[in-house]
């Protein structure tokens, strides 16, 4: 359809358009147009998407044509206006503006533009890859390919053998190592099992890259790793009012986005947390706003109503993964706590096939927003507003998961008064109080956990029970009050004074997150010197008590020796050691496997700031109507101090800049700025054991 | 029947009211001269549109020229709408006028609010322009102008003042305002605050639908407010987030594992099987002791040492989160890790109460935003 719109709307405007600089060249009253054509090269040595993110001219790395028309006409209260510009088959915007006796206006626009995005390479996953292990013999990590023998120490003997294809691995060949020849084809090595030792590790056909499995290791792969990912974004969309009656006009709008493209599309793989695999996802993606409204004026009273109408549609497939069963353990082999585990990591259902991942659900949304303004003398303003939004979306259950509710739904109100009056001659003041309520359905689901004949985890077996109804509250719900006084002293005729305080108090219906209040007070001064210079400076102040953070997000203490690791040792008053363990960090055994350790952690976390000290200042030189000269200097400083956590961020930005324009159709600006931030926040690595 | 007559009453109000509200619109442009503080020129009278015409040329240009006459709602027409009278203008010969570029701020706002008080101008008495006193003229050409009657054009006007936002708008990753796919006003209302009567982040949604959900598993930041972790204005880190990954994430969470681990001993005594692979087929009942499986090893002690060593560390730094975590933005599937993996080693036994600290973190953390 949107090709069917392109093509037309371009047909369109070329034939409008043509007679208009004939017209114009007659000197029609009240008719002007340009037309202008041209060529534009684009030349991209580097990555386009950090040179050339936003094709607007030439969408890739080409020369082509381009043209732009304009033509605007006007005879008394009617006006067409046309402007169109067309860069390629992917790159144009056109717009009409149509009036007809100021009764009914029209603005429609068509906008369309590529954006290349981001192909994440994954090369820098082997940071966390450990290498070969000793008792299998040397073992290169990747990066490292080996041909030929392999040492081999001990009494180990590897066996080793082709995997074709990812194709099922016998419960039998449990590999310490998987790895990719120079061709292409896959291999295992078990380093540990003698019974088959179907061909020893020196036998290696070809090199081989290996990468050992089952450890604190990641591997990154490209499956698609020259394709350039794109979306390209097309805007329709139709504005018009209508004059009913006197006064009073309704207004209509219909605006339909779509995204088309190719992404990336990057997550973990049936390996999970050692195997991360970047692919190809098509975006297909559809907005269809619809509005209706209307405004009214009567005297001294105007009220503004608006119904929004949103249908969001994800119409690409959904990607999806393709999962072999797990190699370890043995599916077939009943769990016993001794037989040995995958490791944690979701294999779902135990079963082959297709899961679909990375997935973006349909949605929608209508709202009602009703403002009115009443203006009473002594410039007294008093503005009411009233929103109610409602967002929902579907869902049903996947594998491994069962939701409860087949629909989901946001509600937002809200409530909002402004007043502003001047109760001195000198002074005007502005209040502005706005309550909000935020109200997201909840649900609970259920989590399928693998039954206890394929493997829980951990030493235990699993327990259905314990995975079922689990509520789920939302994180935003709660109720916002925001209250505001602005107040504006004239000191003199071209100064002025502002003071202002704002109050907003967040409360979080999730009790984890916690109430945010915060206090803002802000001044500024504002005057002009003689008639070639003006100045403006402003400060501000912001206090943020309890800013959303992530509670108990790190620093496990250990409860028995209240340092960050884990010590089961007892020392005796004499000094002795007792109870065996050996001190310091346990790996795959400690308390700090698994997430238990997680009600133990201590510090809170944020990026957001508790304080902010924000300093403006700027001054322009403007000695006549076409030159002018500015200064501008910003100072921002935030912190934050939570528990066991601190963080702060500082900026400066001075800037220059001069705007010249020696003719009316030519305009010069020149401006430099220097942005220094520096941000100094505490990371928590945790030691933990996986 | 008292309550007979009132409704009648209520009846007789209603049929009324579209003759009321006709009425009232038709007066609107007298009742708000009168009602609204505008600035005057003592003594001067209206001496009409033909008047001003017989000298001031070239004054066709833009919307206000084209006003039809229903839009001076029954108030002043013509350029003494604006202007005042100018009786003592013609007389004065050039003087005794209202001229905007005189006029303070409030008194150039109250004679545009006697036509522009609907819409995005509803707001412009409390916000944030009218409060630093910036007046209508300062951004508009009231005869000119393009076709907002602004002086120049979006970006480029609010660049005059807005220096920060200009050095923003030309960082790596920036929405496409320069590229002149956007404009300042498709987020900001110059006339109030945002272009929007909900929360900041609807504003986003508008483009960014996919985003909306509600998901069964959320980010609370993304819920709250999506300037937590993007600048919108643009920024130095890609995909315009306040700090590039690992770090904007580390802010709120601690790292995981595999950006650290130097190498390290297994435990002889470890019984994950992560750490080896022996008991690969179920024959041994227990896991592997030294020389307790012919042909293994004589220690199943696993030496985990990184080729990179110490500078592992730096690189796995550099590992963004969302090569996991890639669905940050909310997902409706699980993630990839199991709800099973939550048991307590040390907690020997069946499963303790879920809530006793034996089974806390998953399955919650199913929200883990990795698939």
């Amino acid at each position: 359809m949107f090709n069917y719109w392109k093509w037309l709307l371009a047909v369109s405007v070329v034939s409008l358009m043509a007679p208009m600089p004939l017209l114009a060249a007659e000197a029609v009253n009240g008719l002007t147009s340009y037309i202008e054509a041209g060529a534009a090269a684009v030349d991209i040595k580097d990555d386009k998407t950090r040179v050339n993110e936003y094709s607007t001219t030439i969408p890739d790395d080409n020369t082509g044509v381009y043209g732009k028309v304009k033509v605007d006409a006007h005879e008394g209260d009617n006006l067409i206006d046309l402007d169109g510009e067309f860069y390629d088959s992917d790159s144009m915007n056109y717009e009409l503006e149509l009036e007809a006796s100021r009764r009914f206006r029209l603005n429609s626009s068509y906008d369309e533009f590529t954006h290349w995005l981001d192909h994440d390479k994954l090369n820098y996953l082997n940071a966390g890859i450990p290498s070969g292990a000793t008792a299998a013999g040397t073992l290169g990590s990747l990066g490292y390919p080996k041909t030929g023998a392999q040492d081999s120490t001990g009494t180990t003997i590897g066996a080793f053998w082709e995997v074709p294809d990812y194709e099922w691995l016998d419960s039998r060949n449990v590999t310490g190592y998987i790895g990719k020849g120079a061709s292409g084809k896959l291999y295992a090595f078990n380093p540990a099992s003698p019974a088959y030792k179907t061909g020893m590790i020196s036998n290696a056909p070809e090199p081989i890259t290996w990468q050992q499995i089952g450890r604190a290791s990641m591997l990154g792969e490209d499956f698609v790793p020259n394709k350039d990912f794109f979306i390209v974004r097309k805007e329709f969309k139709n504005e018009a009012d209508i004059e009913v009656i006197p006064n009073v006009t309704l207004h209509l709008g219909q605006r339909l986005e779509k995204r088309e493209g190719i992404d990336q599309s990057i997550g973990m793989s049936k390996c999970t947390s050692c195997h991360i695999t970047g692919d190809s996802k098509k975006i297909d993606e559809e907005t269809k706003d619809f509005t209706i409204g209307a405004t009214g004026k009567f005297g001294i009273v105007t009220v503004d109503y608006e119904y929004l109408d949103r249908d969001f549609n994800n119409d690409a497939n959904d990607p999806t993964r393709y999962y072999d069963p797990a190699l370890s353990p043995n599916p077939k082999t009943p769990y016993t706590p001794t037989n040995g585990t995958f490791d944690n990591r979701l294999l779902y259902d135990y079963e082959n096939g297709a899961l679909p991942y990375d997935t973006t659900p349909d949605s929608e949304k209508n709202s009602h927003t009703f403002k009115a303004r009443v203006d009473l003398p002594q410039d007294t303003t008093v503005t009411g507003s009233y929103v109610h939004a409602k967002m929902e979306s579907g869902k049903q259950d996947a594998v491994g998961l069962s939701v409860n509710k087949s629909n989901i739904s946001t509600t937002y109100d809200g409530y909002g008064l402004r007043i502003v009056a001047k109760p001195m001659n000198r002074l005007r003041v502005s209040m502005k109080v706005k309550v909000e309520e935020l109200d997201t359905d909840s649900f609970s689901y259920d989590m399928v956990p693998m039954n206890t004949t394929s493997g829980a985890s951990l030493g235990g077996p699993s327990d259905p029970s314990y995975y079922t109804d689990i509520e789920r509250h939302a994180a935003n719900d709660g109720d916002t009050l925001t209250l505001n006084i602005d107040g504006i002293y004239r000191l003199g005729r071209k100064t002025t004074l502002r003071a202002g305080y704002e109050y907003e108090d967040f409360d979080r219906d999730m009790e984890e997150y916690g109430r945010t209040e915060t206090n803002t007070l802000k001044t500024s001064v504002k005057t002009r010197f003689g008639k070639d210079i003006s100045a403006r400076a402003s400060y501000k102040y912001v206090d943020i008590d309890d800013p959303l953070h992530n509670p108990d997000a790190a620093m496990y203490i250990d409860p028995n020796t209240g340092m960050p690791y884990y010590d089961k040792d007892q020392q005796l008053g004499d000094g002795t050691i007792v109870d065996g363990w050996t001190p310091g960090f346990q790996i795959g055994t400690g308390p700090t496997y698994g997430t238990d350790f997680y009600d133990l952690r201590q510090a809170d976390m944020t990026n957001q700031p508790e304080t902010i000290n924000e300093v403006k200042l700027s001054t322009t030189w403007s000695p006549a109507s076409s030159f002018s000269a500015t200064l501008a200097f910003l100072g921002r400083f935030k912190e934050n101090d939570l528990s066991n956590s601190s963080w702060e961020e500082d900026t400066y930005s001075p800037s220059v800049s001069f705007w010249y324009a020696p003719t009316e159709k030519l305009n010069l600006n020149f401006l430099y700025n220097y942005m220094g931030q520096r941000t100094e926040s505490k990371f928590c690595q945790g030691w933990y054991d996986g | 029947m008292h309550r007979k007559v009132s409704l009648s009453r209520t009846s007789w109000l209603v049929k009324l009211l579209p003759l009321l509200l006709f009425l009232g619109a038709c007066a609107t442009g007298a009742i708000r001269e009168k009602q609204l503080t505008l600035p005057v020129i003592d003594g001067a009278t209206s001496v009409g549109q033909e008047a001003c015409a017989e000298c001031h040329e070239g004054m066709s240009a833009g919307v206000h020229s084209r006003l039809a006459g229903f839009e001076y709602m029954g108030g002043t027409e013509g350029c003494e709408a604006c202007h005042g009278g100018g009786s003592l203008h013609v007389d004065s010969d050039g003087d005794k006028i209202l001229k905007f570029g005189e006029l303070l701020p409030e008194e150039s706002a109250a004679v545009c609010a006697k036509c522009h008080t609907d819409g995005e101008l509803m707001d412009w008495t409390h916000g944030e322009h009218a409060l630093s006193d910036v007046s209508c003229n300062d951004c508009h050409s009231i005869h000119g102008g393009n076709k907002k009657a602004l002086k120049q054009q979006d970006p480029e006007l609010c660049y005059s003042c807005h220096k920060e936002e200009q050095a923003k708008a030309n960082f790596p990753s920036h929405h496409p305002i320069k590229e002149g796919k956007m404009t300042c006003g498709d987020c900001h209302n110059p006339h109030g605050e945002l272009q929007t009567e909900e929360q900041a982040r609807d504003l986003c949604l508008d483009c960014h639908t996919r985003h909306q959900g509600p998901f069964v598993f959320e980010h609370a930041p993304v819920e709250e407010d999506c300037n937590i972790c993007h600048d919108p204005h643009g920024t130095v880190a890609n995909n315009l987030l306040q700090q590039n990954e690992p770090f904007l994430c580390l802010q709120c969470h601690e790292s995981h594992f595999h950006a650290t681990r130097l190498g390290n001993a297994v435990p002889v005594n470890a019984t994950n099987v992560a750490f080896n692979a022996y008991n690969p087929d179920g024959s041994v009942a227990a896991p592997p002791t030294p020389g307790a499986l012919a042909g293994a090893p004589t220690s199943n002690t696993v030496q985990i040492t990184n080729d990179l060593g110490e500078h592992s560390w730096q690189m796995g730094f550099g590992t963004k989160c969302t090569v996991c975590h890639s669905t940050v933005h909310g997902s409706d599937l699980p993630s990839q890790s199991s709800p099973s993996v939550n048991r307590n080693p040390t907690v020997p036994g069946p499963i303790a109460d879920p809530g006793s600290g034996d089974g806390q973190g998953f399955p919650s953390g199913g929200a883990g935003l990795t698939r």
